[in-house]
């Protein structure tokens, strides 16, 4: 009987596997084979005519555009939302009341949907009745009144004050849980040692968190990489390009314009990328796992 | 100390209203009146005559603008998609967690890994493959897109739940005589609806507010609540009040499913982040 059950069951984990090899693995290499062709326009075309989208796409002034929005979008909103986090986590940390409301609140950003999200900050960055420029008009504050969004200048910082409004909570709770999973005891030890207050977090409780630091940061990098839907709505890469990110590019690039090969060779050097940040992480936490 | 601890509140009290004002002003621009909204510059902090106007505009259009109502779409999708997805990872993580499966490490692996890829590398050849199966814009190409992407999540993370399972008790109820599908029923079901519950949620509102592939593979008769609503602030541009119900008809199965199972929520999100 034992066997027969194994059986069963393994045939659904097969099955699984089949569909993830399939929908996943399979597919990933499909682009990649597509990004090899000449395909421009709507029938396919399977010529494979080698690297030339990709000696393209480094002479693409918007790819390149492109290319460093998401640099920035990793140099501030990963940095600015890891510190916020551990930030709030240590203060909540310190035997606050109603910690429960502050830890729901603060979480309660990422429960919505990144299209939510957008909307609602398109709407109070709005330039002539969004409530943050109606706000600075009545408090005097009138000479900081701006398009936001729109300023070719700010567009892009606007963005990332919104993620990081967004993920601040989640690394938030990444930390707090890694600072409650300390025992108790260490904590103690290094009181009677005389640690307390900033020494007790910066000798003791911060060079435990490496292991949540490094999964939060791979979470946010990669979202910084994959980042769509949010800037999509938000500002659809505007103005001009200067909140283009790779994602918005390849969509608009493949199904705007039709150019299905150089399309999928944006969306294979988005795949490389996430793979050089994902695969270390996940092979080390899995070998640390069987130790 | 104490001074410290006063300015300590300040900050927690300070980002408090930075991460809850524009919750709470979706929620105050919804329930205001056309004419309110139009006050500007004389920004109101709760609504004078609160109405539901804009949330049955936004319901009779989601019936008169579209083939089929978005928010019907969504839902057919996002629940069938996560029964589908828990008939098949449900069996397939026990086996994982139960039986001693050679590598089983190594698939979890490939089976985690998928979750971080950006989805945008998958796009055109599940467009192609959709197009290629005649089922763009159809409810279907959704439902098969969804569940292979929920599917290695769903089985990562029973698994990952399964593993301290007390598996003695199944063990004692086979050899009181069950066979393993009535012990499964039996023991191990009624001891993980959490976790199970706790999948469940992660997959339906994963398929819920999913938006690239919603945005690729339909266009007008299989469209989703979060591609409506994306595309009436195109559309309407000037009607905040609209776009806010609708973002509120968009969270509330978020907030409301939150509710019930918010600490399984919370320690979902920690899982496998803190060990170390």
């Amino acid at each position: 009987m034992f066997t027969k059950d194994r059986l069963i069951t393994s045939l659904f984990l097969l099955l699984s596997l089949v569909l993830v090899g399939h929908f996943v693995y399979f597919c990933i290499g499909w682009n990649v084979f597509v990004s090899l062709s000449d395909w421009k326009g709507l029938a396919p075309s399977y010529n494979i005519v080698g690297f030339d989208q990709y000696l393209r796409l480094f002479h693409d002034p918007v790819f390149l555009t492109s290319l460093k929005n998401n640099l920035i979008l990793i140099l501030l909103f990963v940095p600015g939302t890891l510190f916020l986090g551990l930030f709030l986590a240590i203060l909540l940390d310190l035997k606050v009341r109603g910690e429960g409301v502050f830890r729901g609140i603060y979480l309660l950003p990422f429960a919505l949907s990144f299209v939510v999200t957008a909307t609602l900050w398109a709407w109070m960055y709005n330039l002539k009745i969004g409530v943050i420029n109606t706000l600075l008009g009545k408090t005097g504050l009138e000479f900081l009144k701006s398009g936001w969004i729109t300023d070719p200048n700010i567009a892009l910082y606007c963005v990332v004050l919104a993620l990081i409004w967004q993920f601040a909570g989640y690394t938030m709770l990444i930390f707090l849980a890694g600072i409650r999973s300390i025992p108790e005891s260490q904590i103690r030890a290094a009181e009677v040692d005389g640690a307390s207050g900033f020494n007790l977090y910066r000798r003791v409780v911060i060079p435990q968190l490496k292991a949540p630091a490094l999964s939060a940061f791979v979470v946010l990098m990669v979202f910084a990489l994959k980042a769509f839907d949010f800037i999509f709505v938000l500002t659809d890469g505007g103005p001009g390009y200067r909140t283009y990110v790779l994602a918005l590019m390849m969509f608009r690039w493949t199904f705007s314009k039709n150019e299905f090969a150089y399309g999928a060779a944006i969306a294979t050097i988005l795949f490389l990328l996430a793979l050089v940040i994902v695969v270390p992480y996940l092979y080390l936490s899995f070998r640390r796992e069987k130790e | 100390m104490k001074p410290l601890r006063i300015f300590g509140y300040c900050i927690l009290i300070l980002f408090f209203f930075y991460e809850l004002f524009p919750f709470y002003w979706m929620f105050n621009t919804a329930f205001k009146t056309r004419a309110e909204l139009r006050l500007s510059p004389h920004v109101t902090f709760f609504p004078h005559n609160p109405t539901i106007e804009n949330f049955v505009v936004v319901l009779r259009r989601q019936v008169t603008a579209f083939v089929t109502p978005p928010i019907m779409n969504s839902i057919i999708i996002s629940l069938v998609s996560t029964l589908i997805t828990l008939i098949l990872s449900v069996p397939a993580s026990y086996s994982l967690a139960r039986f001693k499966i050679k590598r089983s490490d190594n698939i979890s692996f490939w089976i985690l890994s998928q979750r971080m890829m950006p989805p945008i590398a998958l796009a055109i050849p599940y467009f192609i493959m959709i197009g290629a199966l005649n089922l763009l814009d159809t409810q279907l190409a959704l439902i098969l897109v969804y569940t292979a992407f929920n599917l290695p999540f769903a089985v990562w993370m029973l698994k990952a739940y399964w593993a301290d399972f007390p598996w003695v008790l199944e063990e004692a109820a086979l050899t009181d005589g069950c066979n393993r599908l009535q012990s499964f029923f039996n023991v191990i079901l009624p001891l993980s609806w959490g976790s199970i519950a706790t999948v469940t949620f992660f997959t339906f509102i994963f398929s819920w507010y999913e938006f690239l592939f919603a945005l690729i593979l339909t266009r007008s008769r299989a469209t989703t609540i979060t591609i409506s609503l994306a595309s009436s602030i195109l559309e309407t541009g000037v009607e905040w009040g609209w776009i806010s119900a609708l973002s509120v008809i968009c969270t509330i199965p978020t907030i409301l499913l939150s509710i019930f199972l918010y600490k399984r929520i919370i320690s979902g999100l920690t899982l496998g982040a803190i060990k170390g």
